[in-house]
């Protein structure tokens, strides 16, 4: 406290955010769109530094033990009163809604004044063609029974996750009344999208442990993001001859 | 008259051929279904790139090749599974083998003791590594607070790289009542008159035991170092419940290897390539010790 200011002091690695979104959200990418791997370039080592840094100044195994804590029990750090403030995803929205503790929701600051630093990925569904029409119709059928407005608000109010079908949030009362959904809605004008890249679909496990190696000093982080492009590099190779 | 009684004989013989067959059929048709097809199906799929949507695709002997030679979690694996057999199988044995030598004693109360070492063998897997996320954890698990009582300051346990491979090791030894309950049995098998024999002859506790015991029950310690060693091996249940194969890739084992192949990545013909060679490498190995018990494992007919 100073100055009649409140400072909160978050760590920033509880709850649903990592290096990943870190990168992201400073405009890097780990894919060009042509999918070529660039996990060490200048911007995302400039970012892991700051990252090794922020969760070292607590100290690598506290962070690492708050998160197993959190992973043994079941139980959110946030929810369960050990830290003030974290970052989590948009369907967390329901676990807090179904808690008894005293609550408020803010978008993640950017890196520059003004913006919110949000990404998310989606999921799609997919009808695959086994050559038999009857199954593919109603397969079909389905698909659209799920993707309708109707079953898209069930959805969306029962998990607290926004549906990308934009009638189904618009025409919802619930979604513009209650103060926690606006700001999820409002953060999507900035929200960066996550791209799926199907020559290395696991390319996430093959930085997470170089990542781990960095944050535990056991290598620099440029090594651990060099040795992890060339994992990624390699996955790429095998990848094309292996299938997936 | 002859020629009639030798063509009944042969009836009687097919149908009991027949019989017989009809009686093993339950056992045959699940060997067939449920072994040798699924062998033979992941020893062709070995060979082809299949994602189980699309139909396999004949690639030779590529699988095996980028496993030698471009895939450094294959070694990783094998390193971390090799490090935990070659640790935990011996302990194993050793822990099996002490508990076995404290029950065979003839004390009150040994029945409940013999079922309380036992208990934990028929816990599941699952049940068995949640136990232990919490009397490992570095916090507030029971082993770290216990340490902090006596002024030790516990390591992360599973959440350190140095450690997380023997906290496995220390968790696989929970379950020793099995291997325990085979060296029970053996021990109550070695007769009496060799250890009167050699208390006449002066002999001492500790003698008795390398000159008598340990011996006596060689053939046991070699099924249980067979079976323990195929075990060690195929290791991954705990490593996917509590770890994930972390913290960076410290506990991630061979069969957590050929697990994300097949059922994360949907490499299926990688995934079956990798289990032929854990197969041959639990064959080889089994056929080392096969070929060195003659050295050390004693047979009381031979």
């Amino acid at each position: 406290m100073a100055d009649g200011i409140l400072y909160l002091h978050a760590l920033s690695t509880l709850g649903n955010v990592s290096f990943r979104d870190y990168v992201l959200n400073r405009g890097s990418v780990f894919f060009t769109d042509d999918s070529k791997p660039v996990v060490n370039s200048g911007a995302n080592l400039e970012t892991i530094e700051w990252y090794v840094e922020m969760t070292n100044k607590y100290g690598a195994k506290q962070v690492q033990s708050l998160q197993a804590a959190s992973s043994t029990t079941g139980i959110d750090p946030f929810l369960a009163g050990f830290v003030a403030m974290e970052v989590n995803v948009v369907d967390f929205y329901k676990k807090l809604s179904e808690s008894d503790i005293n609550y408020g929701v803010a978008p993640m600051p950017g890196l520059k004044e003004g913006e919110n630093a949000t990404q998310g990925g989606s999921f799609d569904l997919e009808i695959f063609d086994h050559g038999d029409q009857k199954k593919a119709d109603a397969a079909w059928e389905f698909l659209k029974f799920m993707t309708s407005i109707e079953s898209q608000q069930y959805w969306a109010s029962e998990n607290k996750w926004p549906s990308t079908n934009q009638a189904a949030m618009d025409s919802c009362t619930e979604f513009n009344e209650d103060p926690v959904w606006q700001v999820i809605l409002e953060v999507m004008a900035q929200t960066k999208v996550t791209k799926y890249e199907p020559t290395a679909p696991n390319w996430w496990n093959l930085l997470a442990p170089e990542l781990e190696a960095a944050q535990l000093e056991q290598k620099t982080p440029e090594q651990a993001l060099n040795d992890a492009q060339q994992a990624i590099e390699t996955a790429i190779e095998n990848n094309a001859v292996l299938g997936n | 008259m002859g020629r009639n009684q030798k063509g009944q004989g042969r009836r009687m013989k097919r149908r009991e051929n027949l019989m017989g067959y009809l009686f093993a059929s339950p056992w045959l048709m699940g060997f067939f279904i449920f072994t040798l097809y699924p062998m033979c199906s992941s020893l062709y799929y070995s060979f082809t790139n299949y994602n189980t949507l699309k139909a396999p695709k004949w690639i030779g002997l590529r699988n095996y090749q980028i496993m030698f030679t471009s895939d450094p979690l294959f070694w990783k694996s094998i390193w971390n599974t090799v490090y935990y057999a070659v640790l935990s199988v011996p302990l194993g044995i050793a822990m099996g083998v002490l508990i076995a030598l404290l029950l065979n004693r003839k004390v009150r109360g040994m029945r409940f003791f013999r079922t309380i070492f036992y208990l934990p063998t028929v816990v599941s897997s699952v049940a068995v590594s949640l136990l232990w996320m919490w009397i490992l954890e570095p916090n507030f698990g029971l082993l770290n607070t216990f340490l902090g009582r006596i002024g030790i300051i516990g390591p992360g346990w599973l959440t350190d790289p140095a450690w997380s491979k023997n906290s496995l090791i220390l968790m696989s030894l929970w379950s020793v009542g099995g291997g325990m309950l085979i060296y029970l049995a053996a021990l109550q098998d070695v007769p009496e008159s060799l250890y009167e024999a050699a208390t006449i002859d002066g002999a001492g506790a500790f003698k008795k035991f390398f000159k008598i015991t340990l011996p006596m029950i060689t053939p046991t310690l070699f099924y249980n170092l067979i079976t323990g060693v195929i075990g060690g091996l195929q290791v991954f249940s705990q490593a996917f419940i509590m770890t994930n194969g972390g913290p960076s890739y410290s506990t991630y084992f061979y069969g957590y290897h050929l697990y994300n192949k097949a059922f994360s990545e949907y490499q299926m013909g990688y995934a079956s390539a990798l289990a032929w060679v854990l197969l041959v490498m639990t064959l080889l190995l089994s056929l080392i010790i096969f070929k060195t018990s003659d050295k050390w494992v004693y047979y009381e007919g031979k």
